[in-house]
């Protein structure tokens, strides 16, 4: 399975990627048949997310309605070999690093393709990030307020216009 | 001997418990009191169904187990539910509106997956969301939960 995965932003849901308003949704660096260039970057290179760290425990992570994958690490397989290649290569700041299922959302859909796109870490509240300069930065980005969850996304989104300080 | 042994054990009995009761204590000892939540989503007065809610902290100094998440049914009834069980720990909430995806058979990689998706969405009441209630940053929806208080009608204004 695939512990590193690509910056889809805010709106990573790999469902969106069919969806008829692709280019206004997408807001990260990588998605399916979408694609950035450096002038993209208008938030600069060091202060976006290219890609980062994946953690595949949560215990509440059971097998939904709706989702063919049985636990988290099936849910994500290696590059492109998932009936929905989504799964397997991006994570987003839809929910902020670390997140994990609550025990009332056990077996709900929606919660479970939260998780498979969450970035995190197995390491402590700190995960890895590669960013667009290619330096890496092992940031605390676990969302726990707004002000810290819109942090990432601003750290996610290249080009929002928002000034950001790393943590 | 025997008896002894059982009284020697007895300080160590006592903090198991209480370990134990602080972490089944829902919110816990620090956190601010939980709050089963419920309510309805209008826009413009008239019902928001089938939409998601995320209710995300105003306060800091808590995990993002306090983040809240909701799903509005097809009567745009809903109830939070939080990492720390069902309702929300009391306290500032920001609240961002999205839709939810679309039934699991509109989710497949095929070429008429694009215009049966927009079908569905543009077959939902009382669309589109307004643009700025799904940004943290522009989302004008600021929920004071109280303890007591249960009911949080969310009015949103196009």
């Amino acid at each position: 399975m695939n512990s590193y995965v690509g910056n889809a932003g805010q709106n990573h849901w790999d469902w969106l990627n069919e969806s008829i308003n692709a280019r206004e949704w997408f807001n990260g660096m990588f998605q399916v048949n979408q694609r950035r260039t450096i002038k993209d970057v208008s938030d600069g290179l060091t202060k976006t997310i290219m890609a980062g760290e994946r953690f595949s425990k949560d215990d509440n992570f059971v097998q939904a309605s709706g989702m063919a994958c049985v636990d988290l690490p099936s849910c994500r397989g290696w590059a492109w070999n998932n009936s929905r290649s989504g799964l397997d290569l991006f994570a987003g700041s839809r929910v902020p690093a670390n997140w994990t299922i609550p025990a009332s959302g056990r077996g709900n859909v929606t919660f479970n393709r939260l998780r498979v796109h969450a970035f995190g870490s197995g390491h402590g509240e700190i995960s890895g990030y590669v960013m667009g300069d290619g330096s890496v930065q092992f940031l605390k980005l676990d969302g726990a307020d707004a002000d810290s969850l819109d942090l990432f996304r601003r750290l996610t989104n290249p080009s929002d216009g928002q000034p950001v300080k790393l943590p | 001997m025997r008896a002894r042994e059982v009284i020697a054990r007895w300080p160590c009995v006592a903090v198991v418990v209480v370990v134990f009761a602080v972490l089944q204590g829902g919110c816990g000892r620090s956190r601010p009191p939980m709050v089963p939540i419920a309510g309805t989503v209008t826009l413009d007065g008239k019902p928001l169904p089938k939409v998601r809610l995320e209710f995300t902290p105003a306060f800091s100094g808590f995990g993002s187990e306090l983040l809240g998440m909701a799903e509005a049914g097809d009567d745009a009834a809903f109830r939070a539910t939080s990492g720390v069980g069902e309702g929300l720990c009391a306290g500032t909430y920001k609240v961002t509106v999205h839709e939810q995806p679309p039934p699991a058979d509109m989710q497949e990689y095929r070429a008429d997956t694009p215009a049966r998706q927009k079908a569905y969405y543009a077959a939902l009441a009382n669309r589109p969301i307004p643009e700025r209630y799904g940004s943290l940053a522009t989302t004008p929806l600021v929920v004071e939960i109280v303890p007591g208080t249960t009911d949080y009608p969310l009015a949103l204004q196009r």
